[in-house]
């Protein structure tokens, strides 16, 4: 870590210019000490997600970066142990330990299925194994499993019995040899453990298992008969551990047993000819929740579609998990997700508190300087009403390349809309910024509002496709002005945004904590990202002359636009590498499609009828029919390059038992792909085959385009009947 | 903004102007290359290993004065076009001609086959005991070749350009010595060993002479040869071996390259088609030479570099750690009044 800053000096006196990045390491869970997890984790959601610390199974499921392993890792002694540690040195509530008083009577044994190498085993098989071959393995991975757990679980007991005064004498070693001989001659072991006399021989022939089962795994010699014939079947064996250990006093009848299976994604095997093992082996941890025994509670760390892929949760006979029963679900994105009431938003709270335990960590004395660093809002400054942005983006406004009126518009419109680029409405709201000269955003409005509408008039009149002649509103009593237009305008701003900066031949802006929180998507992750980014460009890009403290963010808007971009650059390169069936490149080629296609409406839509294009709705019984598009959508979710969420149609001909989901783009997509990242109004009520046809062109899924729909047939009994939607 | 990082602010600058977003990506891994290749390779350019850093000339070579923005960001991208070969490029090429196509002219002179039981020690013997390594000129590290394939016991590895012009202006029997020494030594042949040919016009006629002086297989290496230099080899080889010699079908001479610079390596190639980057350099290239007309009058050196006007490919993109070589763009290496160069080049022979 770099030093401290010097006590008597400000950051701008600080030198060498360059500060250490305090986001340089995104994944806190694997490569940071125990002693820095304190100090960078945050327990917004602890709460939330106490089902973790309670009895009963739990799948915690979320996208990649949402902080699943983070808070699983929670569990650890290990991490309690660094709690007591850093709180001594510190006394701060920031670095007491998070889990409620009440709820820290447990012991607990993690697994994670990607960096344990219990998966290694699967290399044993033949090149095309039989249905015996996998069988024979699922037995293995089986032992392999319990015997990994329980060398964990001892593990622990050991680390809680060297710190009694941390863990409150959660467990009593002295108890602990007559635990081993229990243990050992409990039959689910089949004589495997009959050796064993106390806690060290015990421990070692725990050890000797796994050994051999990674030495096995590894090529590096057989599997012993011994082990063959003496496996044990999924979980008992860690439930009777627990029940020993409650037996013999070595924790008390009330102390919770955990075991934590993270990385459940893993055994989505890609490989054809392993696909029925990971089936295999699926199951047989489904089996293990099954039996819903009290005796050990297991915590499932999954990836969104991960858990429950294809619908299936089946056990060893064919019988379905069910939710609510055999385990409770936490979901880390529902949790953090944005609901209608923007205050109580749960990753606004995770952010600053991420944000802030980052570079105090980093600078501790920057909490002292004038500018307040370690505040999120201070660093990024609020956010661009749309006029600041066009402000900012358009230096010089040209009305007919901006606002782009053919001949058609008649000259009262044209009058009326060139008064208001020319700011000559008085008190319209959202005006531009005194020193810009123009005022393209409402006079992009008001040229929609005339194409929407036709000018004023009955509703009849409205329904004609072209701009009447009536009169263009003459105060800002009139609608699209007036309060009874709040929202069109509003719904409207980020669309008209878009299409005047595209006409400028320019990318996008973006600044400001709110628009950065809305980036973020919700995943604690991206806004890692997001920040690292920014205060690399912030170091980089800016000179030695120094901080204005009246300034409204610390990072000027430029650079923090710039950043933002070279983020989003990052999270797309990140996608394309990321595995998946189909994998990451094959799905950010669809997700260029989709993102084309929406931009295109939203740029074309020249009337602004259709605001919320910026992402796409589907019926689930459509998408079901067409399996290789549905497992393309659901991996692109389940990765995170598209968010999902219910979508309850506001078509009154659409029936509620036939329900929709919608899907946007990731918004920290949005600052590449140049759409706007917020969901306003209804997203493009797509059919199948426009969404097909993307995946078709991005070469995602196989087939040829489907042919365009027929034109809808005119009626042509009576040629004096003007058809009702002319051309 | 005065930015810390330039050529950062340069970039984002073109990715705000530019709503592609494929193009704004692009500009985006080029710099994070540029970045990465001036970490591992750019910073140990030998005529600038101790003045300025590669970001340090780079940004004064974007912002030399009178190119236009357009050109500067096709600077930039040309940039990453740069062929660049490091000396662990160069270790790596040194033992790769040591392991094939000398080890493959050695089992080919002697008849070593494959199946036989005792191939390897046989090779051995003929490639560390009985060839002789030279450069042709003293650019070629020649101990860093022998080194790192470890060939040890050559106490001479003489210049052969050297030898070839302080032998003739002396004595023409001193070219015997050469021949004798070889003989003293037991050499059955001599690999001539170069690191970068281009036109052939420094090496040719010192490759032709040894052939003539040392009466041994000579089998010529250049680690990287441009195709017109290539050519004239093939074509030396081909009349050598037309030629009676004294040991019936031991050809006298051989030509094998380690690396040969595709047409990708030259801005301009009349094989193949125009790529719309390496046209503007072009265009940039002949725009700044015409501006420094003290260079033109002093030399031969064009806007593309050394080359013959019948050349096929002309404005070599390539640096090596050590120099580079006149044929490349003289935007790359040239300094003048009016130019910062991106690569400096120190020359041999005065302008």
């Amino acid at each position: 870590m770099e030093p401290t800053l010097p006590k008597s000096g400000s950051l701008s006196a600080m030198n060498p210019p360059y500060l250490t990045n305090p986001f340089a390491e995104a994944y806190v869970t694997h490569t940071v000490s125990d002693e820095n997890f304190v100090r960078f984790f945050s327990p917004v959601l602890v709460k939330s997600a106490s089902a973790i610390l309670q009895a009963g199974n739990v799948v915690i499921k979320g996208t990649q970066g949402s902080g699943k392993s983070m808070l699983l890792r929670l569990l650890d002694p290990e991490i309690r142990v660094a709690y007591f540690n850093v709180n001594q040195q510190q006394q701060s509530p920031d670095t007491r330990y998070p889990v409620p008083r009440n709820l820290r009577k447990f012991i607990s044994a993690r697994v994670d299925l990607n960096k344990s190498g219990l998966l290694d085993i699967a290399s044993t098989l033949p090149a095309k194994p039989a249905h015996e071959d996998i069988a024979d393995l699922t037995k293995s991975f089986a032992d392999f499993f319990n015997y990994w757990l329980l060398r964990g679980l001892l593990v622990c007991i050991e680390k809680i019995g060297e710190s009694p005064a941390i863990f409150d004498d959660l467990v009593l070693l002295e108890h602990r040899d007559v635990f081993a001989s229990s243990l050992s001659a409990q039959d689910c072991w089949f004589g495997a453990l009959s050796s064993v006399t106390d806690w060290g021989s015990l421990q070692q022939a725990v050890k000797d298992r796994v050994t051999a089962y990674r030495a096995w795994a590894n090529g590096n010699r057989e599997l012993p008969a011994t082990i063959r014939q003496s496996r044990t079947m999924i979980g008992e064996p860690l439930s009777r551990a627990s029940e020993q250990l409650k037996a013999t006093g070595v924790i008390a009848a009330d102390t919770h047993v955990f075991a934590t299976i993270d990385q459940i994604e893993a055994l989505w095997m890609q490989d054809e000819n392993r696909r029925e093992l990971g089936e295999r082996l699926r199951r047989e941890l489904h089996e293990v929740l099954g039996k819903r025994d009290d005796r050990v509670s297991y915590r499932i760390g999954a990836r969104r579609y991960a858990w429950s892929k294809g619908g299936s949760l089946a056990m060893r006979d064919g019988r379905q998990l069910e939710e609510g029963r055999d385990f409770q679900t936490v979901d880390i994105d529902a949790l953090l997700r944005r609901g209608e009431n923007a205050k109580g938003w749960a990753f606004r709270c995770l952010a600053r508190d991420v944000f802030k335990r980052r570079v105090l960590t980093t600078f501790p004395n920057s909490a002292s300087e004038q500018m307040d660093l370690a505040k999120a809002e201070r660093f990024f400054g609020p956010s661009p009403s749309s006029q600041e942005v066009i402000a900012a983006a358009i230096k010089q406004p040209d009305f007919d390349r901006l606002i782009k009126l053919d001949s058609d518009w008649p000259k009262p419109w044209r009058t009326a809309i060139k008064n208001v680029f020319r700011k000559n409405l008085k008190d319209i709201p959202q005006p531009p910024p005194e020193h810009y000269p123009y005022d393209p955003l409402n006079a992009l409005l008001l040229a929609a509002w005339g194409q929407q509408t036709g000018g004023k008039g009955k509703a009849a009149e409205r329904m004609r496709r072209h701009v009447c002649a009536d009169h263009p509103p003459q105060s800002v009593a009139e609608a699209p002005w007036n309060k009874a237009k709040l929202y069109w305008r509003k719904e409207r701003y980020p669309q008209a945004v878009l299409q005047l900066i595209s006409r400028h031949q320019q990318r996008m802006l973006w600044w400001g904590i709110d628009k950065v929180l809305s980036l973020c998507g919700s995943n604690i992750l991206r806004f890692i990202t997001i920040c690292r980014v920014t205060w690399d460009y912030w170091q980089r890009l800016s000179d030695d002359s120094p901080t204005d403290h009246a300034a409204t963010s610390i990072v000027s808007s430029d650079i923090q636009s710039r950043a933002i971009f070279e983020a989003s650059r990052k999270v797309h390169e990140a996608l394309t590498r990321q595995p998946g069936q189909p994998a990451g490149d094959v799905r950010s080629w669809f997700l260029n499609e989709i993102a084309s296609w929406l931009r295109s409406r939203l740029l074309d839509d020249k009337a602004m009828s259709n605001p919320g294009h910026n992402g796409f709705s589907l019926r689930v019984s459509e998408l079901n029919k067409h399996p290789e598009l549905q497992q393309l959508i659901e991996e692109a979710v389940g990765w995170g390059d598209l968010y999902e969420t219910d979508h309850t149609s506001k078509i009154k001909t659409e029936k509620s038992s036939d329900p929709r989901k919608k899907y946007y783009i990731n918004p920290a997509l949005s600052p590449f792909y140049d759409l706007p990242e917020a969901h306003t109004k209804e997203p493009v009520y797509a059919k199948l085959e426009d969404i097909l046809k993307l995946a078709i062109n991005a070469k995602a899924i196989p087939g040829s385009a489907p042919p365009p729909e027929p034109e809808p047939k005119k009626p042509n009994e009576n040629p004096d009947q003007l058809w009702l939607f002319p051309n | 903004m005065n930015a810390r990082d330039p050529i950062l602010k340069l970039v984002t600058d073109w990715q705000a102007e530019n709503p592609d977003r494929d193009v704004s990506a692009r500009l985006g891994h080029i710099r994070e290359n540029l970045l990465f290749l001036e970490r591992i390779k750019f910073n140990q350019y030998v005529p600038t290993r101790y003045s300025a850093k590669f970001s340090v000339r780079f940004h004064r070579w974007l912002s030399n004065t009178r190119i236009s923005s357009a050109q500067q960001r096709d600077l930039f991208e040309f940039a990453d076009r740069i062929a660049f070969f490091s000396s662990d490029d160069f270790i790596a090429m040194f033992q790769n001609a040591f392991s094939g196509p000398i080890s493959r002219w050695c089992m080919k002179l002697v008849g070593i086959q494959l199946n036989q039981s005792d191939w390897l020690s046989r090779l051995n013997e003929e490639r560390f005991r009985y060839t002789w390594f030279c450069p042709v000129t003293d650019s070629m590290p020649i101990s860093d070749f022998h080194h790192v394939n470890g060939i040890a016991g050559k106490n001479y590895r003489p210049v052969f350009r050297d030898l070839m012009r302080f032998a003739k202006r002396t004595d023409p029997s001193d070219e015997n010595k050469i021949h004798r020494y070889a003989q003293k030594e037991g050499y059955k042949r001599v690999v001539l060993l170069e690191d970068f040919v281009a036109t052939s016009v420094q090496t040719f006629k010192t490759v032709e002479w040894a052939v003539e002086t040392l009466k041994l297989p000579v089998l010529f290496c250049p680690m990287i040869i441009a195709p017109e230099g290539a050519n004239k080899y093939r074509e030396l080889e081909n009349s050598l071996a037309q030629t009676p010699n004294q040991g019936a079908g031991t050809p006298m001479f051989e030509f094998a390259p380690v690396f040969e610079l595709g047409n990708d390596c030259f801005v301009y190639s009349a094989d193949a088609t125009p790529d719309t980057l390496f046209a503007r350099i072009r265009a940039l290239a002949e725009q700044i030479h015409g501006r420094n007309t003290n260079v033109q009058q002093q030399s031969k050196e064009g806007p593309l570099g050394y080359w013959n006007e019948d050349s096929r490919q002309k404005g070599a993109t390539v640096v090596m750690f050590s120099n580079t070589p006149n044929n490349s763009l003289p935007l790359l290496h040239r300094e003048t009044d009016q130019w910062s160069p991106l690569f400096l080049r120190v020359d041999r022979c005065p302008l």
